[in-house]
């Protein structure tokens, strides 16, 4: 429990190359599998923290309330689905890279946010967190906005609270509300691979 | 817009919604590690991050 706890700080707190001693106690303790898991458990635990921060929607005025554990999906999948970047991720665990990626997929169709405006913030956020992601200047030569795509995007990974109504409702100008849920959906996914794929296990 | 009031979590449309709950599922119900460690986890990301969840 505290080499997993250990490896959260270190995800959430200094995303970056794991350290040895971290590494070798988690190596000693889990399976390739269990900590591809773990990785993939606070990828989506932060991103999706920091999404909610980042709509304004947190949960002061709400009751307490007990949610039920999710259920394992009946769709089937299949492993040749899960192909694209970082997917060397999710080798351990296919049964979630698939669906990652079909929610990724899902997302991008969305077309409310232009392509060449989440390639930029994709890519922003690779350089925060020391990860190599490729963009051409072809794909976002063309973009307005870009001073205001790379500061959300630098708030998104280390400052989500300066993301403020402001912020949202400029956002929400460009792209409408539904544009703002997919401009966030998408920096969550993004923080949660990039972070994973920055700590080089 | 849909939403889910009980998490607070809010979707462009359905569709996505699904995918994500087929994702979280997923996530809670296969593999092995235990739902002590996962909710651990959570938890502990949810402190970090200030998070109300």
């Amino acid at each position: 429990m505290l080499t997993a706890l250990k490896f959260t700080d270190h995800f959430i707190l200094t995303p970056g190359p794991i350290p040895h001693e971290i590494r070798s106690s988690l190596l000693s303790t889990f399976t390739q599998e269990q900590i591809a898991e773990l990785s993939i458990g606070l990828a989506l635990f932060h991103g999706f923290s920091k999404m909610l921060i980042a709509l304004g929607r947190e949960p002061e005025e709400m009751e307490t309330t007990i949610v039920p554990t999710p259920q394992f999906p009946d769709s089937p999948v299949s492993s040749a689905d899960l192909f694209g970047n970082f997917s060397h991720l999710f080798t351990d665990i296919p049964e979630i890279g698939i669906r990652w990626k079909i929610l990724e997929d899902a997302l991008l169709s969305i077309g409310l946010v232009p392509d060449s405006a989440l390639s930029l913030v994709k890519h922003r956020m690779s350089e925060l967190l020391g990860v190599t992601y490729v963009v051409t200047k072809e794909e976002t030569g063309a973009l307005k906005n870009v001073d205001l795509l790379r500061s959300v995007s630098d708030s998104f990974v280390f400052d989500v609270r300066s993301i403020t109504s402001a912020t949202r409702r400029e956002i929400g100008e460009l792209y409408g509300s539904e544009g703002l849920l997919q401009l966030m959906l998408a920096m969550a996914l993004y923080d949660g691979v990039l972070r994973m794929e920055a700590t080089k296990l | 817009m849909s939403s889910n009031y009980k998490s607070g979590l809010a979707w462009p449309n359905e569709e996505i919604g699904l995918q994500f709950r087929n994702l979280y599922g997923a996530f809670w119900c296969g593999g092995s590690l235990s739902h002590k460690l996962k909710e651990a986890v959570r938890v502990r990301n949810a402190r970090i991050t200030d998070c109300g969840y």
